[in-house]
């Protein structure tokens, strides 16, 4: 599930992003504007300097005007003409001036080329102490303008200009956020889709929108990981059948073996030392049995194919139930069987013959491997803080090296499995392991040389009232 | 005829076990414990927790197993009453209640009768 606050958080990183851009555009913006109105009207001296230097520079001696050699070079530079105009209107000097214009002017022509153009030459005028000085400008060269503002728009043009930033903003803003939303709409059905993908469902998004792309990959992906999962199944599934099916065939045969020499056995027409070997016979193949069951439980498990038949069960009456069964079946007296129960409560939700067999297969375990006799403590106890129930089997028997341990929970014959197996079949503790695993729980072993063997069966405990 | 009340008769009722323990005969049939001439009747639940130690005489019973046959309910809350329940029992099998030679006390499990056959 996409959670509403990494919403919020893309959508605030994303409306950030945005709004960054386009205040930097903004400026951006208004720099290189900027730049070219200053570029491009200042190619050269501006016109109203130029025509100030001449008005400054032409100087009358005895009637005779003289325009001074750096003003004729601007002016040669501009390809500008100028000429003098005398309070009478007539033109009393000129320089480079084009032969089509007046030789006088009324108040009315100067008043208009002052405004705008000469002839279609642009002109610019000065004051002088003999009259009016005017440059032009070649035809078309420059562009008059005469700009006139009311001036209360003048005085409200900053206010103008930070309304306009601040619409700016809300804008880039509101464009942000509906873009984002958008995005974000697109793409919550692919987070969706990866995080169902992540804990293994299958998956389908429609693919649409701009990440319809992504949307098909991620369906390849899942479908992908489906068609795995299917045939790893049924891989497990093959494999386990195979060992189902092989246990079975091995049972019928050796129920007969079984059959045979037990009859053997009690059958008084056969002498003694032969019915003592048909003994061995039973035994072995009663051994033998035990074994191809506990093989095809064991695969049933590591392949989850075992049903677990769940109810509650409390863990005390369980205890006793299998302290009771080992001691009506002729426990030897060397072995001591101890029982502690911290909390009488103590429930969880199991099957009830694996949990048997798990713990059977403890007390078995210490029974099997202290052949000199030991103390076997069963111990139930409670963890209310992380709602777990333990079930220990301890005993004060002769242990196992901890370079051992680490062995006992592989499988015999696994490529995990260090050191070769000295006793038993293997598979008591990985079947315990195995049904730990089944309802949830797990087992931790401790030992060491000498100071006994503790197995502990850690289960999810059921809350009881 | 004779074949449909064979087949619609109700099931003949099992015979509950009647039993020696030294010199008193127990018997569940009766629900009453015979010791010399004198009879001492059982009930209901001492009747049921005999009936499910005889069913597994000379074996440990655990105390959920009889609280399950007597009560049909976890062993949890009823120790004591289960404790009660013995003693009353003791008292009416026994010689001497408090060192008992018949049902005896499986420390930590539950307990146990003793039938010599």
């Amino acid at each position: 599930m996409i959670d509403i606050e990494s919403t919020v958080r893309i959508l605030r990183r994303f409306t950030n992003a945005t709004i960054i851009i386009s205040i930097s555009l903004l400026i951006i913006n208004f720099v290189l504007l900027g730049i070219f109105v200053f570029k491009g009207t200042n190619t050269g001296q501006p016109p109203g300097s130029v025509v100030r230097e001449v008005a400054e520079s032409l100087h009358a001696s005895n009637g005779i005007y003289s325009l001074a050699p750096a003003a004729e070079d601007i002016l040669a530079k501009n390809h500008a003409w100028a000429m003098l105009i005398d309070s009478t209107g007539s033109v009393v000097w000129h320089y480079m001036a084009p032969a089509e214009l007046p030789e006088r002017y009324s108040l009315a022509d100067v008043a208009r080329f002052t405004r705008s153009y000469l002839m279609d030459y642009p002109v610019f005028v000065w004051e002088h102490s003999e009259g009016l000085v005017v440059v032009g400008y070649p035809r078309g060269s420059l562009a008059k303008y005469m700009q006139i503002y009311p001036t209360s728009w003048v005085s409200s043009l900053p206010l103008k200009l930070v309304s306009l930033i601040v619409i700016n903003i809300t804008l880039a803003l509101l464009l942000s956020l509906f873009i984002g939303s958008r995005l974000i709409r697109s793409i919550r059905p692919l987070t969706q889709g990866i995080e169902d993908l992540a804990e293994d469902r299958a998956v389908y998004i429609e693919p649409k929108g701009i990440l319809s792309n992504l949307a098909q990959s991620v369906n390849r992906a899942s479908a992908l990981l489906q068609q795995k999962n299917e045939s790893l199944k049924k891989r497990d599934e093959a494999r386990s059948n195979w060992i189902a099916v092989i246990s079975h065939d091995i049972r019928t045969p050796l129920s007969m073996i079984l059959g045979y020499a037990s009859d053997l056995e009690e059958n008084s027409a056969v002498p003694a030392e032969q019915r003592k070997q048909a003994g061995i016979i039973r035994q072995q193949a009663e051994k033998l049995r035990a074994l191809v069951h506990d093989l095809n439980l064991v695969s049933m498990l590591e392949y989850e194919m075992q049903p677990v038949d769940k109810k509650p069960i409390r863990l005390s009456a369980l205890a006793r139930q299998i302290a009771s069964d080992f001691l009506n079946q002729g426990l030897d007296e060397r072995f001591q069987l101890e029982m502690e129960v911290l909390d009488e409560k103590a429930l969880v939700s199991g099957d009830e013959r694996l949990l048997t067999r798990a713990i059977s297969n403890l007390i078995q375990n210490s029974i099997c491997h202290n052949p000199d006799g030991c103390r076997i403590q069963l111990i139930i106890s409670s963890d209310e803080g992380n709602n777990t129930c333990r079930f220990i089997v301890a005993d004060d028997g002769k242990g196992v090296s901890p370079v051992q341990l680490s062995d006992l929970l592989e499988l015999p014959y696994s490529n995990k499995r260090k050191h070769a197996r000295k006793n038993g079949h293997g598979l008591g503790l990985p079947m315990v392991a195995r049904i730990a695993r089944a309802h949830q729980g797990c087992l931790h072993l401790y030992s060491d040389t000498g100071k006994g063997f503790k197995a502990e069966v850690v289960l999810p405990a059921i809350v009881s009232d | 005829m004779a074949i449909l009340r064979r087949v619609y008769s109700p099931p003949r009722q099992a015979q509950l076990p009647v039993f020696r323990l030294g010199k008193r005969v127990i018997d569940l049939e009766g629900s009453l414990v015979r010791h010399e001439s004198a009879e001492y009747p059982l009930t209901a639940k001492e009747h049921a927790l005999l009936l499910k130690l005889y069913e597994n005489r000379n074996r440990i019973v655990t105390s959920d197993a009889l609280c399950q046959a007597a009560w049909n309910d976890d062993y949890y809350g009823y120790e004591n009453t289960l404790m009660v329940h013995i003693r009353r029992i003791r008292e009416k099998i026994e010689d001497d209640p408090s060192s008992p030679e018949y049902l005896l006390t499986v420390r930590g499990l539950g307990y146990k009768l003793i039938v010599r056959e």
